[in-house]
């Protein structure tokens, strides 16, 4: 009984996480998914009297987290915690990995109040996107990553509402009829579904295509 | 879809690299929702280990609680009675009929009364006692047999109630006289389960 209560999971590194995350070891995945919950949590109870926009909040922080992580634009280099600048160079952080969910999930949350993306914090926002129409990708070793990275980034942008039927259809496989059930009154009818989800793909394509075409790729 | 030399996967067209890219967005949404499930459970869990560990400590106080007054239905010892001969002066026949009901702090106080008296006269004729007076040391005698038998009643009902440090002084007390002691070993056995 006394090893059940005192079975405490060892704590890992900013370092480590990153490495962790980058070579999908599930044991620092889940670590760090406890870590930034409770931290989620501690932070920002107190605004959110709608635990499902908190749960859609956090879920979309963590997840462009663990996204910047996998896509190496957070990477460990020497020994330190460093993220990419629009001139593709690796600069050291200033901040923890929570520090960056923190900020992402309050502007998450500013855009899904006020429906408009607010720039607050200059590291974090200020050179996190590559700027248009330079052409990094000659400099860039690996475009199969940078390819994957704007995808991301398109995805992230596009509505909560499109992301869900898109995963739904594409990741879950579900049909639209099971889509409709499970979104209820969200979409009126199933063509009305279909309709809504070729715009959804039709403009996240139109996206990544055009920011493929800024970097020349 | 093909890899290239490092081994990652080659997405070819624009569709099928976001089809893709929401898939393995889709794997991390799912992976999530199955920390979150983990983790309400291990919440419910470690409540349920806690609620377990709680009413099993709780059991073991009960127990303990109850084991001293149980003492008596371990060694197995009998509701004392007062000697029927004696059952003629109230008082005794009063704690007879205490014990029996299971009033065991009335029969302190009528055992505490008749004994404070009794104690007193037995000091007198310890003090007086005249060698070679028949009757008494017979007087003395029944008076000490009496005073025996009512200590023992009256240690009986201390232990009922759980006065344990009370019953240890009459059961020491109790047990300086072993001529008297028509109960002895029980009252070492008591004095053991008790010390």
């Amino acid at each position: 009984m006394a090893l059940f209560f005192l079975n405490k999971k060892r704590d890992y590194t900013d370092v480590e996480v990153v490495k962790g995350l980058q070579c999908r070891n599930v044991v620092i995945e889940e670590w760090f998914f406890e870590k930034a919950r409770r931290y989620f949590d501690s932070s920002f109870n107190e605004i959110f009297f709608d635990a499902d926009r908190k749960q859609e909040v956090f879920q979309t922080a963590f997840i462009k987290l663990w996204t910047e992580i996998e896509n190496k634009k957070i990477r460990i280099v020497d020994d330190a915690l460093c993220r990419q600048q629009t001139d593709l160079q690796y600069e050291p952080m200033r901040c923890s990995l929570t520090t960056f969910l923190m900020a992402f999930a309050k502007t998450e949350h500013r855009e899904m109040m006020r429906n408009v993306r607010e720039e607050y914090c200059e590291e974090v926002f200020g050179n996190s996107t590559y700027s248009n129409g330079t052409a990094v990708a000659e400099e860039y070793d690996d475009i199969e990553e940078l390819k994957n990275r704007i995808v991301d980034e398109c995805i992230q942008e596009i509505s909560s509402g499109c992301a869900e039927i898109l995963t739904l259809f594409y990741y879950e496989g579900k049909s639209l009829d099971e889509i409709m059930e499970i979104r209820k009154e969200k979409n009126s009818s199933k063509n009305g579904l279909k309709s809504a989800k070729n715009k959804c793909m039709t403009t996240l394509k139109e996206r990544v295509t055009e920011k493929l075409r800024n970097y020349n790729i | 879809m093909a890899s290239n030399d490092s081994g990652k996967k080659v997405v070819g067209d624009v569709d099928e690299r976001i089809v893709e890219r929401l898939k393995e967005r889709g794997r991390k949404l799912s992976q999530m929702k199955i920390w979150d499930k983990k983790k309400s459970g291990n919440f419910f869990y470690r409540y349920l280990a806690l609620a377990v560990a709680a009413s099993v400590a709780m059991f073991m106080m009960v127990d303990l609680w109850r084991s001293n007054g149980n003492v008596i239905e371990r060694l197995g010892i009998d509701v004392p009675a007062v000697e029927s001969y004696r059952s003629a002066v109230p008082e005794l026949a009063n704690i007879n009929m205490f014990l029996n009901d299971g009033k065991f702090y009335d029969a302190i106080d009528a055992a505490e009364d008749i004994l404070e008296h009794s104690d007193w006269i037995i000091e007198q004729m310890e003090m007086f006692l005249i060698e070679g007076d028949e009757e008494m040391e017979y007087q003395y005698h029944a008076e000490k047999m009496m005073n025996s038998e009512i200590r023992w009643a009256y240690i009986y009902a201390l232990v009922m109630i759980e006065a344990e440090k009370t019953a240890l002084k009459e059961l020491k007390k109790y047990l300086q006289d072993e001529q008297f002691c028509a109960h002895r070993e029980e009252a070492e056995a008591m004095l053991d389960a008790l010390d």
